[in-house]
């Protein structure tokens, strides 16, 4: 069913102007871009190989809610993600979150142009998983016993980490409309991640080798504001 | 028959000859409900305005003076936002200072 543009542009405009009657909070989605040194991945011959997207991209979103006239406090994260087949075929993920808890002040040096100013906190997670396929012994029993052959049981496991970081970054954002921004920011991250503080199913193991410390990072957003 | 027909037609008559309804010739934008939604924003709103508004802004929206209102509204708040805003307020001005130097401290260690 072809929908009509007009409709289409109608439909948009109903859900966005309602938005336009206050500004206190603020809806983000976007991306980044960051240069960290994967070493432990990188480097591992099992693994699906890395690229530009899945190593030096970011997205993300985030929400932030004006406190004072000209101060804003918010959640936003990025996102890195990899998957793949690993050489043995196992299906891979491997999703590295940056999670910003951010004080940000502005101000605006032109009628649409702000400059702002963040300083953030960072809770940081990583997660690495596996999904593989193989025939369980005990499961073939059983359905050997009701006349049935050797079936694969797939089996889903990840092995999970958490840091501490700050970033700190300064922006520029224009808004289009009074509800509608562009922003973008250059900063950096610092994050304290320690390889050996992953968990795999409850017990304390050595993940990959990353460097992750002192980190130029750049952004890129659009902002939503109501 | 003919009494039904003359019942229907009076009817039909009476309700032509009703005086206007004032709020019919009211420009949407102009009624209570959308400019407390775009005055106090839409929180402001109880649950059942929610769907008298959202009508109101399509009418508004469906015609020419109505987009023009609303770019005016527009130009207005990014007007009160740009005053509210174009300068610091208190401890902000440190906190900016603060991220400022941090972060040119920093690409002043990278680069050198």
């Amino acid at each position: 069913m072809k929908i009509p543009r007009l409709f289409l542009l109608l439909l948009i405009l109903i859900l966005l102007v309602p938005l336009a009657g206050q500004t206190k909070w603020s809806f983000n989605l976007g991306g980044g871009y960051y240069e960290p040194t994967l070493t432990g991945l990188k480097s591992n011959t099992e693994l699906p190989s890395l690229g530009f997207l899945n190593t030096k991209l970011l997205v993300g979103f985030g929400l932030s809610y004006e406190f004072f006239y000209n101060a804003r406090l918010g959640l936003t994260n990025y996102i890195s993600y990899h998957n793949g087949k690993t050489t043995a075929g196992a299906s891979f993920t491997r999703k590295l979150t940056y999670r910003t808890i951010m004080l940000e002040t502005y101000f605006r040096f032109l009628r649409r142009f702000e400059m702002n100013f963040t300083l953030a906190p960072m809770i940081n997670g990583g997660s690495i998983s596996l999904d593989t396929s193989a025939p369980v012994s005990e499961w073939d029993a059983l359905l050997s016993s009701f006349g049935n052959s050797s079936v694969s049981v797939s089996d889903r496991k990840k092995m999970t980490t958490t840091w501490l970081g700050f970033s700190s970054m300064i922006g520029l954002r224009y808004y289009l409309l009074s509800w509608l921004a562009l922003d973008v920011r250059a900063g950096f991250m610092n994050n304290w991640y320690n390889e050996k503080k992953w968990k795999f199913q409850g017990k304390t193991v050595t993940g990959p080798q990353l460097k992750l410390d002192k980190l130029p990072l750049f952004s890129f957003r659009l902002y939503v504001t109501w | 028959m003919v009494r039904y027909t003359v019942i229907l037609a009076s009817i039909v008559t009476i309700g032509l000859g009703q005086p206007a309804d004032s709020s019919a010739t009211e420009k949407p934008w102009d009624t209570p409900v959308f400019v407390k939604g775009q005055t106090q924003g839409i929180h402001s709103l109880a649950m059942k305005e929610y769907p008298v508004y959202l009508k109101l802004v399509y009418q508004t929206v469906r015609s020419r003076e109505g987009r023009n209102y609303l770019a005016q509204r527009d130009a207005e708040k990014t007007d009160n936002e740009f005053n509210r805003s174009h300068r610091f307020h208190g401890w902000t001005v440190s906190c900016a200072m603060v991220t400022g130097l941090i972060v040119t401290m920093f690409y002043i260690e990278k680069l050198f």
